[in-house]
Protein backbone atom coordinates (compact mmCIF):
# COMPACT_ATOMS: atom_id res chain seq x y z
CA UNK A 1 0.00 0.00 0.00
CA UNK A 2 2.67 2.15 1.29
CA UNK A 3 5.15 1.17 -2.20
CA UNK A 4 2.30 1.74 -4.24
CA UNK A 5 1.13 5.20 -2.80
CA UNK A 6 4.70 6.43 -3.29
CA UNK A 7 5.33 5.18 -6.57
CA UNK A 8 2.40 6.92 -7.70
CA UNK A 9 3.59 10.08 -6.05
CA UNK A 10 7.04 9.54 -7.76
CA UNK A 11 5.00 8.76 -10.96
CA UNK A 12 2.57 12.32 -10.57
CA UNK A 13 6.01 13.90 -10.04
CA UNK A 14 7.92 12.26 -13.65
CA UNK A 15 4.70 13.19 -15.60
CA UNK A 16 3.64 16.71 -14.70
CA UNK A 17 6.94 17.57 -14.35
CA UNK A 18 7.92 16.69 -17.50
CA UNK A 19 4.63 17.36 -19.86
CA UNK A 20 3.94 20.78 -18.13
CA UNK A 21 7.49 22.46 -17.45
CA UNK A 22 8.18 23.83 -20.61
CA UNK A 23 11.61 25.25 -19.90
CA UNK A 24 12.67 21.63 -20.41
CA UNK A 25 14.14 22.26 -23.96
CA UNK A 26 17.89 22.94 -23.81
CA UNK A 27 17.47 26.53 -24.70
CA UNK A 28 15.10 27.37 -22.11
CA UNK A 29 16.58 25.40 -19.45
CA UNK A 30 20.00 27.17 -19.97
CA UNK A 31 18.44 30.60 -19.96
CA UNK A 32 16.49 30.35 -17.49
CA UNK A 33 18.52 27.70 -14.70
CA UNK A 34 22.13 29.25 -15.52
CA UNK A 35 22.54 32.28 -17.65
CA UNK A 36 19.36 34.40 -15.87
CA UNK A 37 20.61 33.77 -12.51
CA UNK A 38 24.14 34.69 -13.74
CA UNK A 39 22.80 37.51 -15.83
CA UNK A 40 21.07 39.43 -12.45
CA UNK A 41 24.40 39.11 -10.42
CA UNK A 42 25.93 41.00 -13.55
CA UNK A 43 23.30 43.38 -13.55
CA UNK A 44 22.77 44.12 -9.83
CA UNK A 45 26.44 43.30 -8.56
CA UNK A 46 27.83 45.54 -10.71
CA UNK A 47 25.20 48.43 -10.06
CA UNK A 48 26.81 48.29 -6.89
CA UNK A 49 30.17 48.48 -7.81
CA UNK A 50 29.27 51.63 -10.06
CA UNK A 51 27.11 53.37 -7.65
CA UNK A 52 28.45 52.01 -3.95
CA UNK A 53 31.29 49.66 -3.67
CA UNK A 54 32.53 45.99 -3.69
CA UNK A 55 31.85 44.80 -0.70
CA UNK A 56 28.32 45.67 -1.22
CA UNK A 57 27.94 44.21 -4.97
CA UNK A 58 29.01 40.63 -2.53
CA UNK A 59 26.25 41.09 -0.38
CA UNK A 60 23.57 41.53 -3.14
CA UNK A 61 25.16 38.70 -4.75
CA UNK A 62 24.35 36.68 -1.39
CA UNK A 63 21.03 38.06 -1.97
CA UNK A 64 20.51 37.06 -5.02
CA UNK A 65 21.01 33.56 -4.60
CA UNK A 66 18.13 33.55 -2.56
CA UNK A 67 16.06 35.39 -5.02
CA UNK A 68 17.41 33.44 -7.95
CA UNK A 69 16.32 30.10 -6.12
CA UNK A 70 12.69 32.08 -5.43
CA UNK A 71 12.60 32.90 -9.18
CA UNK A 72 13.08 29.56 -10.81
CA UNK A 73 11.09 27.55 -8.20
CA UNK A 74 7.77 30.10 -9.05
CA UNK A 75 8.49 29.78 -12.70
CA UNK A 76 8.65 26.47 -12.53
CA UNK A 77 5.88 25.37 -10.03
CA UNK A 78 3.19 27.90 -11.06
CA UNK A 79 3.34 27.05 -14.80
CA UNK A 80 3.13 23.57 -14.12
CA UNK A 81 -0.20 24.26 -12.01
CA UNK A 82 -1.56 26.61 -15.00
CA UNK A 83 -1.15 24.62 -17.65
CA UNK A 84 -2.76 21.11 -16.19
CA UNK A 85 -5.53 23.68 -16.60
CA UNK A 86 -4.78 25.17 -20.24
CA UNK A 87 -3.90 22.18 -21.78
CA UNK A 88 -7.22 20.26 -20.42
CA UNK A 89 -5.03 17.62 -18.02
CA UNK A 90 -6.42 18.54 -15.21
CA UNK A 91 -9.99 17.90 -15.71
CA UNK A 92 -8.99 13.79 -16.37
CA UNK A 93 -7.21 14.52 -12.80
CA UNK A 94 -9.98 15.65 -11.34
CA UNK A 95 -12.12 12.67 -12.78
CA UNK A 96 -9.35 10.58 -10.86
CA UNK A 97 -9.67 9.00 -7.28
CA UNK A 98 -6.26 9.58 -6.16
CA UNK A 99 -5.18 11.28 -2.94
CA UNK A 100 -5.85 15.20 -3.47
CA UNK A 101 -2.91 15.84 -1.31
CA UNK A 102 -0.26 13.46 -3.02
CA UNK A 103 -1.22 14.73 -6.43
CA UNK A 104 -1.07 18.49 -4.94
CA UNK A 105 2.27 18.00 -3.80
CA UNK A 106 3.81 15.99 -6.91
CA UNK A 107 3.71 19.21 -8.93
CA UNK A 108 7.01 21.28 -7.21
CA UNK A 109 8.97 17.92 -6.18
CA UNK A 110 11.02 18.17 -9.60
CA UNK A 111 11.82 20.99 -9.58
CA UNK A 112 14.07 20.78 -6.43
CA UNK A 113 17.35 19.92 -8.40
CA UNK A 114 16.56 23.58 -10.34
CA UNK A 115 17.23 25.22 -7.57
CA UNK A 116 20.56 23.87 -6.40
CA UNK A 117 21.92 24.69 -9.42
CA UNK A 118 20.33 28.29 -10.21
CA UNK A 119 22.08 28.84 -6.51
CA UNK A 120 25.64 27.14 -7.88
CA UNK A 121 25.15 29.12 -10.41
CA UNK A 122 25.01 32.11 -9.10
CA UNK A 123 27.60 31.82 -6.10
CA UNK A 124 29.97 30.32 -8.59
CA UNK A 125 29.33 33.52 -11.18
CA UNK A 126 29.57 35.64 -7.91
CA UNK A 127 32.98 34.45 -7.39
CA UNK A 128 34.06 34.95 -11.09
CA UNK A 129 32.77 38.70 -10.82
CA UNK A 130 32.35 39.85 -8.04
CA UNK A 131 35.49 37.87 -5.93
CA UNK A 132 32.90 37.02 -3.32
CA UNK A 133 34.91 34.99 -0.92
CA UNK A 134 33.52 31.41 0.63
CA UNK A 135 36.08 31.21 3.29
CA UNK A 136 34.08 31.62 6.74
CA UNK A 137 30.71 30.01 5.06
CA UNK A 138 29.21 27.87 7.64
CA UNK A 139 28.01 25.02 4.47
CA UNK A 140 25.75 22.96 7.07
CA UNK A 141 23.68 26.15 7.58
CA UNK A 142 24.18 27.25 3.86
CA UNK A 143 22.70 24.05 2.76
CA UNK A 144 19.80 24.73 5.10
CA UNK A 145 19.01 27.80 4.38
CA UNK A 146 18.48 26.99 0.66
CA UNK A 147 16.44 24.29 1.37
CA UNK A 148 14.30 25.59 3.55
CA UNK A 149 13.88 29.04 1.03
CA UNK A 150 13.27 26.11 -1.44
CA UNK A 151 10.32 24.49 0.41
CA UNK A 152 8.36 27.40 1.15
CA UNK A 153 8.73 28.95 -2.53
CA UNK A 154 7.39 25.92 -3.15
CA UNK A 155 4.37 25.63 -1.21
CA UNK A 156 4.30 29.51 -1.77
CA UNK A 157 3.87 28.97 -5.63
CA UNK A 158 1.46 26.07 -5.13
CA UNK A 159 -0.60 28.36 -3.22
CA UNK A 160 -0.70 31.16 -6.34
CA UNK A 161 -0.78 28.41 -9.37
CA UNK A 162 -3.95 28.01 -7.18
CA UNK A 163 -4.99 31.39 -6.85
CA UNK A 164 -4.42 31.56 -10.41
CA UNK A 165 -6.92 28.48 -10.96
CA UNK A 166 -9.50 29.99 -9.08
CA UNK A 167 -9.31 33.19 -10.56
CA UNK A 168 -8.49 31.83 -14.54
CA UNK A 169 -6.16 34.31 -15.26
CA UNK A 170 -2.42 33.77 -16.99
CA UNK A 171 0.94 32.85 -14.91
CA UNK A 172 2.63 34.89 -17.05
CA UNK A 173 1.27 38.36 -15.51
CA UNK A 174 1.59 36.38 -12.07
CA UNK A 175 4.86 35.66 -12.16
CA UNK A 176 5.89 39.26 -13.03
CA UNK A 177 4.10 40.38 -10.10
CA UNK A 178 5.98 38.07 -8.05
CA UNK A 179 9.27 37.97 -9.48
CA UNK A 180 9.12 42.06 -8.76
CA UNK A 181 7.91 41.52 -5.11
CA UNK A 182 10.75 39.21 -4.67
CA UNK A 183 13.08 41.84 -6.30
CA UNK A 184 12.42 44.70 -4.28
CA UNK A 185 10.47 43.62 -0.46
CA UNK A 186 12.71 40.40 0.42
CA UNK A 187 16.06 42.57 1.13
CA UNK A 188 18.29 41.21 -1.23
CA UNK A 189 18.77 44.65 -2.01
CA UNK A 190 16.88 47.18 0.01
CA UNK A 191 17.16 46.12 3.44
CA UNK A 192 13.77 45.26 4.43
CA UNK A 193 13.76 47.68 7.92
CA UNK A 194 14.12 50.53 5.33
CA UNK A 195 10.89 49.37 3.08
CA UNK A 196 8.10 51.58 4.49
CA UNK A 197 5.23 50.23 7.17
CA UNK A 198 3.15 48.64 4.19
CA UNK A 199 5.47 46.81 2.27
CA UNK A 200 7.88 46.29 4.84
CA UNK A 201 4.36 44.10 6.42
CA UNK A 202 4.03 42.04 2.75
CA UNK A 203 7.86 41.38 2.44
CA UNK A 204 7.18 39.45 5.83
CA UNK A 205 4.66 37.67 3.92
CA UNK A 206 7.10 36.68 1.04
CA UNK A 207 9.11 33.61 0.88
CA UNK A 208 12.52 33.78 0.53
CA UNK A 209 12.84 36.87 3.53
CA UNK A 210 13.56 35.05 6.45
CA UNK A 211 15.23 32.38 4.93
CA UNK A 212 17.55 35.76 3.40
CA UNK A 213 18.57 36.68 7.07
CA UNK A 214 19.34 33.04 7.91
CA UNK A 215 21.59 32.49 4.42
CA UNK A 216 23.30 35.54 5.55
CA UNK A 217 23.89 34.12 8.73
CA UNK A 218 25.08 31.10 7.41
CA UNK A 219 27.73 33.26 4.70
CA UNK A 220 29.04 35.10 7.08
CA UNK A 221 29.82 32.15 9.04
CA UNK A 222 27.84 33.00 12.26
CA UNK A 223 26.97 31.21 15.18
CA UNK A 224 24.33 28.31 14.23
CA UNK A 225 21.72 29.67 16.72
CA UNK A 226 21.61 32.91 14.55
CA UNK A 227 20.12 31.60 11.76
CA UNK A 228 18.14 28.80 12.96
CA UNK A 229 15.27 31.20 14.01
CA UNK A 230 15.05 32.45 10.75
CA UNK A 231 15.24 29.25 9.05
CA UNK A 232 12.32 28.32 11.08
CA UNK A 233 10.12 31.38 10.30
CA UNK A 234 10.69 30.35 6.53
CA UNK A 235 9.25 27.20 7.06
CA UNK A 236 6.52 27.89 9.24
CA UNK A 237 5.41 30.16 6.30
CA UNK A 238 6.05 27.96 3.86
CA UNK A 239 3.99 25.10 5.87
CA UNK A 240 1.20 27.86 6.00
CA UNK A 241 1.19 28.02 2.60
CA UNK A 242 0.71 24.72 1.91
CA UNK A 243 -2.36 24.02 4.09
CA UNK A 244 -3.60 27.26 2.97
CA UNK A 245 -3.38 26.48 -0.87
CA UNK A 246 -4.27 22.48 -0.64
CA UNK A 247 -7.48 23.43 1.07
CA UNK A 248 -8.36 26.15 -2.17
CA UNK A 249 -7.00 23.50 -4.34
CA UNK A 250 -9.82 21.27 -3.49
CA UNK A 251 -12.24 24.21 -3.54
CA UNK A 252 -10.71 24.80 -7.19
CA UNK A 253 -11.94 21.18 -7.60
CA UNK A 254 -15.28 21.56 -6.51
CA UNK A 255 -16.34 24.61 -7.38
CA UNK A 256 -15.05 23.53 -11.11
CA UNK A 257 -17.27 20.40 -10.82
CA UNK A 258 -19.71 22.14 -10.11
CA UNK A 259 -20.17 24.56 -12.60
CA UNK A 260 -18.62 22.66 -15.04
CA UNK A 261 -15.60 24.70 -16.15
CA UNK A 262 -13.18 21.72 -15.73
CA UNK A 263 -10.13 23.81 -17.65
CA UNK A 264 -10.60 26.97 -16.59
CA UNK A 265 -7.32 29.38 -17.40
CA UNK A 266 -6.88 32.66 -18.67
CA UNK B 1 10.52 56.23 -54.08
CA UNK B 2 8.38 55.57 -51.20
CA UNK B 3 6.64 52.16 -51.53
CA UNK B 4 3.39 53.37 -50.03
CA UNK B 5 2.47 49.38 -49.59
CA UNK B 6 5.14 48.97 -46.91
CA UNK B 7 4.34 52.18 -45.18
CA UNK B 8 0.42 50.97 -44.91
CA UNK B 9 1.95 47.60 -44.13
CA UNK B 10 4.06 49.36 -41.11
CA UNK B 11 1.06 51.41 -39.88
CA UNK B 12 -1.50 48.13 -39.93
CA UNK B 13 1.55 46.32 -38.01
CA UNK B 14 1.78 48.66 -35.75
CA UNK B 15 -1.85 49.69 -34.98
CA UNK B 16 -2.64 45.83 -34.01
CA UNK B 17 0.16 45.68 -31.72
CA UNK B 18 -1.13 48.84 -29.98
CA UNK B 19 -4.92 47.63 -30.07
CA UNK B 20 -3.78 43.74 -28.37
CA UNK B 21 -1.83 45.45 -25.98
CA UNK B 22 -3.84 48.26 -24.44
CA UNK B 23 -5.81 46.57 -22.19
CA UNK B 24 -6.07 47.26 -18.58
CA UNK B 25 -3.60 43.82 -17.64
CA UNK B 26 -1.09 44.99 -19.99
CA UNK B 27 -0.99 48.37 -18.95
CA UNK B 28 -0.31 46.59 -15.08
CA UNK B 29 1.77 44.45 -16.65
CA UNK B 30 3.72 46.89 -18.04
CA UNK B 31 4.27 48.57 -14.51
CA UNK B 32 5.15 45.10 -13.03
CA UNK B 33 8.19 45.38 -15.22
CA UNK B 34 9.52 48.65 -14.66
CA UNK B 35 8.13 49.51 -11.15
CA UNK B 36 10.51 47.10 -8.99
CA UNK B 37 13.36 47.59 -10.74
CA UNK B 38 13.08 51.31 -10.58
CA UNK B 39 12.88 51.15 -6.64
CA UNK B 40 15.99 49.35 -6.38
CA UNK B 41 18.15 51.21 -8.44
CA UNK B 42 17.02 54.13 -7.44
CA UNK B 43 17.46 53.18 -3.76
CA UNK B 44 20.78 52.00 -4.53
CA UNK B 45 21.52 55.62 -6.42
CA UNK B 46 20.11 56.95 -3.62
CA UNK B 47 22.39 55.59 -1.42
CA UNK B 48 25.49 57.07 -2.86
CA UNK B 49 24.15 60.39 -3.10
CA UNK B 50 26.36 61.16 -6.53
CA UNK B 51 24.26 63.26 -8.94
CA UNK B 52 25.93 62.01 -11.83
CA UNK B 53 25.67 58.65 -10.83
CA UNK B 54 22.00 59.29 -9.92
CA UNK B 55 21.39 60.97 -13.01
CA UNK B 56 22.76 58.02 -15.42
CA UNK B 57 20.91 55.38 -13.90
CA UNK B 58 17.56 57.42 -14.04
CA UNK B 59 17.82 57.13 -17.85
CA UNK B 60 19.08 53.45 -17.85
CA UNK B 61 16.06 52.45 -15.54
CA UNK B 62 13.83 54.25 -18.29
CA UNK B 63 15.32 52.35 -20.85
CA UNK B 64 15.53 49.07 -19.42
CA UNK B 65 11.78 49.79 -18.43
CA UNK B 66 11.11 50.08 -21.88
CA UNK B 67 12.97 46.90 -22.89
CA UNK B 68 12.11 44.67 -20.71
CA UNK B 69 8.08 45.16 -21.24
CA UNK B 70 9.06 45.05 -24.84
CA UNK B 71 11.22 42.26 -25.05
CA UNK B 72 8.18 40.53 -22.76
CA UNK B 73 5.41 41.61 -25.34
CA UNK B 74 7.03 40.62 -28.02
CA UNK B 75 8.13 37.03 -27.01
CA UNK B 76 4.93 36.01 -25.49
CA UNK B 77 3.37 37.41 -28.24
CA UNK B 78 5.17 35.49 -30.65
CA UNK B 79 4.93 32.64 -28.23
CA UNK B 80 1.12 32.53 -28.12
CA UNK B 81 1.10 33.17 -32.42
CA UNK B 82 3.42 29.97 -32.08
CA UNK B 83 0.87 27.83 -30.11
CA UNK B 84 -2.49 29.09 -32.08
CA UNK B 85 -0.80 28.03 -35.42
CA UNK B 86 -1.16 31.61 -36.64
CA UNK B 87 2.14 32.97 -37.26
CA UNK B 88 3.18 30.99 -40.35
CA UNK B 89 0.36 32.26 -42.69
CA UNK B 90 0.75 35.99 -41.36
CA UNK B 91 3.57 35.71 -43.18
CA UNK B 92 1.83 35.22 -46.37
CA UNK B 93 1.50 38.48 -47.28
CA UNK B 94 3.21 40.51 -50.06
CA UNK B 95 4.97 43.31 -47.59
CA UNK B 96 8.48 42.11 -46.73
CA UNK B 97 8.05 40.37 -43.27
CA UNK B 98 11.10 42.66 -42.08
CA UNK B 99 8.35 45.37 -42.64
CA UNK B 100 5.56 43.61 -40.34
CA UNK B 101 7.87 42.93 -37.62
CA UNK B 102 9.00 46.26 -37.46
CA UNK B 103 5.55 47.62 -36.86
CA UNK B 104 4.67 45.39 -34.21
CA UNK B 105 8.28 45.92 -32.20
CA UNK B 106 7.42 49.76 -32.62
CA UNK B 107 3.87 48.98 -31.18
CA UNK B 108 5.73 46.86 -28.14
CA UNK B 109 8.12 49.90 -27.40
CA UNK B 110 5.34 52.33 -27.88
CA UNK B 111 3.51 50.15 -25.15
CA UNK B 112 7.02 49.68 -22.99
CA UNK B 113 6.66 53.48 -22.66
CA UNK B 114 4.30 52.36 -19.73
CA UNK B 115 7.15 50.96 -17.74
CA UNK B 116 9.26 54.00 -18.54
CA UNK B 117 6.63 56.49 -16.88
CA UNK B 118 6.04 53.89 -13.92
CA UNK B 119 10.00 53.97 -13.64
CA UNK B 120 10.37 57.89 -13.27
CA UNK B 121 7.16 57.89 -11.00
CA UNK B 122 8.80 55.13 -8.78
CA UNK B 123 12.37 57.31 -8.99
CA UNK B 124 10.63 60.40 -8.17
CA UNK B 125 9.10 58.62 -5.23
CA UNK B 126 11.72 56.43 -4.06
CA UNK B 127 14.95 59.06 -4.45
CA UNK B 128 16.02 62.39 -3.03
CA UNK B 129 19.16 63.42 -5.09
CA UNK B 130 18.92 66.33 -7.98
CA UNK B 131 19.21 65.57 -11.83
CA UNK B 132 22.80 66.76 -12.95
CA UNK B 133 23.61 67.08 -16.64
CA UNK B 134 26.59 69.36 -18.21
CA UNK B 135 25.52 69.18 -21.92
CA UNK B 136 21.48 69.09 -21.92
CA UNK B 137 21.31 69.04 -25.83
CA UNK B 138 23.51 65.98 -26.38
CA UNK B 139 21.62 64.43 -23.05
CA UNK B 140 18.61 64.38 -25.07
CA UNK B 141 19.66 63.44 -28.08
CA UNK B 142 21.70 60.56 -26.64
CA UNK B 143 18.07 59.29 -24.51
CA UNK B 144 16.04 59.71 -27.69
CA UNK B 145 19.17 57.55 -29.39
CA UNK B 146 19.15 54.80 -26.90
CA UNK B 147 15.49 54.33 -27.03
CA UNK B 148 15.98 53.78 -30.96
CA UNK B 149 18.47 51.09 -31.21
CA UNK B 150 16.19 49.24 -28.78
CA UNK B 151 13.79 48.70 -32.05
CA UNK B 152 17.14 46.64 -33.72
CA UNK B 153 17.46 44.73 -30.63
CA UNK B 154 13.45 43.79 -30.82
CA UNK B 155 13.50 43.32 -34.31
CA UNK B 156 16.18 40.61 -33.87
CA UNK B 157 15.10 39.20 -31.30
CA UNK B 158 11.89 37.66 -33.53
CA UNK B 159 13.74 35.84 -35.38
CA UNK B 160 16.12 34.53 -33.21
CA UNK B 161 12.48 32.77 -31.59
CA UNK B 162 11.51 31.57 -34.70
CA UNK B 163 14.45 29.98 -35.83
CA UNK B 164 15.70 28.44 -32.52
CA UNK B 165 12.42 27.23 -32.59
CA UNK B 166 12.31 27.49 -28.84
CA UNK B 167 9.11 29.01 -27.24
CA UNK B 168 8.59 29.40 -23.38
CA UNK B 169 11.13 31.14 -21.09
CA UNK B 170 13.34 31.89 -24.00
CA UNK B 171 13.62 35.91 -23.70
CA UNK B 172 14.05 35.43 -19.58
CA UNK B 173 17.88 35.44 -20.33
CA UNK B 174 18.05 37.38 -23.42
CA UNK B 175 16.19 40.94 -21.65
CA UNK B 176 18.73 40.52 -18.72
CA UNK B 177 21.59 40.02 -21.38
CA UNK B 178 20.43 43.07 -23.80
CA UNK B 179 20.49 44.67 -20.45
CA UNK B 180 24.09 43.92 -19.07
CA UNK B 181 25.63 44.47 -22.37
CA UNK B 182 23.74 47.83 -22.78
CA UNK B 183 24.79 48.96 -19.53
CA UNK B 184 21.12 50.27 -18.00
CA UNK B 185 22.33 49.67 -14.23
CA UNK B 186 26.50 50.26 -14.46
CA UNK B 187 28.55 52.74 -16.42
CA UNK B 188 30.83 49.97 -19.27
CA UNK B 189 33.91 50.48 -17.83
CA UNK B 190 32.98 49.02 -14.77
CA UNK B 191 32.80 45.50 -16.72
CA UNK B 192 35.70 43.68 -16.72
CA UNK B 193 37.73 43.99 -19.87
CA UNK B 194 36.46 40.50 -21.05
CA UNK B 195 33.24 41.61 -20.99
CA UNK B 196 33.32 45.24 -21.76
CA UNK B 197 34.60 43.94 -25.46
CA UNK B 198 31.11 43.05 -26.28
CA UNK B 199 29.80 46.19 -25.68
CA UNK B 200 31.63 47.61 -28.09
CA UNK B 201 29.51 45.46 -30.86
CA UNK B 202 26.17 46.53 -29.17
CA UNK B 203 24.68 49.82 -30.60
CA UNK B 204 22.55 50.29 -27.16
CA UNK B 205 25.76 50.52 -25.12
CA UNK B 206 26.99 53.42 -27.55
CA UNK B 207 24.33 55.45 -26.90
CA UNK B 208 24.38 54.49 -22.87
CA UNK B 209 28.42 55.74 -23.34
CA UNK B 210 26.93 58.94 -25.23
CA UNK B 211 24.67 59.64 -21.92
CA UNK B 212 27.20 59.21 -19.52
CA UNK B 213 29.19 61.43 -21.48
CA UNK B 214 26.97 64.03 -21.83
CA UNK B 215 25.82 64.12 -18.22
CA UNK B 216 30.09 64.86 -17.42
CA UNK B 217 30.41 67.16 -19.80
CA UNK B 218 32.60 65.29 -22.46
CA UNK B 219 33.90 66.83 -25.87
CA UNK B 220 31.45 67.51 -28.53
CA UNK B 221 33.42 65.07 -30.88
CA UNK B 222 33.67 62.26 -28.28
CA UNK B 223 29.83 62.23 -27.80
CA UNK B 224 29.50 62.73 -31.87
CA UNK B 225 31.95 59.85 -32.41
CA UNK B 226 29.76 57.56 -29.92
CA UNK B 227 26.58 57.66 -31.33
CA UNK B 228 27.76 57.53 -34.68
CA UNK B 229 29.22 54.30 -34.00
CA UNK B 230 26.13 53.38 -32.58
CA UNK B 231 24.43 54.14 -35.51
CA UNK B 232 26.51 52.13 -37.81
CA UNK B 233 26.06 49.84 -35.05
CA UNK B 234 22.39 49.72 -35.75
CA UNK B 235 22.87 49.77 -39.41
CA UNK B 236 24.98 46.56 -38.81
CA UNK B 237 22.40 45.11 -36.59
CA UNK B 238 19.45 46.09 -39.06
CA UNK B 239 20.76 43.66 -41.77
CA UNK B 240 21.29 40.94 -39.81
CA UNK B 241 18.09 41.04 -38.64
CA UNK B 242 16.72 41.46 -42.14
CA UNK B 243 18.90 38.60 -43.33
CA UNK B 244 17.47 36.10 -40.55
CA UNK B 245 13.97 37.60 -41.54
CA UNK B 246 14.81 36.41 -45.04
CA UNK B 247 15.54 32.77 -44.02
CA UNK B 248 12.80 32.29 -42.26
CA UNK B 249 10.78 34.10 -45.28
CA UNK B 250 12.38 31.33 -46.92
CA UNK B 251 11.27 28.76 -44.59
CA UNK B 252 7.75 29.33 -44.83
CA UNK B 253 7.31 30.32 -48.46
CA UNK B 254 9.44 27.72 -50.23
CA UNK B 255 9.54 25.31 -48.18
CA UNK B 256 5.72 25.85 -47.20
CA UNK B 257 7.03 25.41 -43.64
CA UNK B 258 4.41 26.89 -42.09
CA UNK B 259 4.71 24.94 -38.80
CA UNK B 260 7.02 27.09 -36.66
Amino acid sequence: MMLTSVRRFALQSYLSYRGLFLWLTPVSYVSNVVLRPVLAVMMFGFLAQYALDEETARTYAVGLAGYSVGRIIAGGVMQSLYRDAAFGTLAAVYASPVNRGMLYFSRCVLHVPNAALVAVSVLVSAAVFLDLGFAQVDWGGLVAAFAVMTFSTMLFSLFVATLILLSGTNWANWIIILDGLLLSLTGIIIPTAELPAVLFEIGQMLPVTHGLDGLREAFAGGPSSGYWPDLAREAVLGLGYGVVGLALFRMAEIQAKRRGVLARAG
Amino acid sequence: MIEWGYVHAFVGSYTKGLREGRDFDAFLMGLATGVPTAAVVAWVANSRGDEAIFTYLCVGVVLFGVWNGAAFRTGFSLETEFSLGTFGPSLLTRAPLFVILAGRVASDLTLGLVAAVGGVLTIVAVADVPLQVANVPLFALSAVFGYVTLLCLGLLLSPLMVLSRERSGFTNAVRPFAAVISGFTFAAPVLPIGLEVFTWFWPTAWAMRAVDGSIRGAPWGEIASQLALGVLLMVVFFGFAQALLRVVERKVRISGDLAL
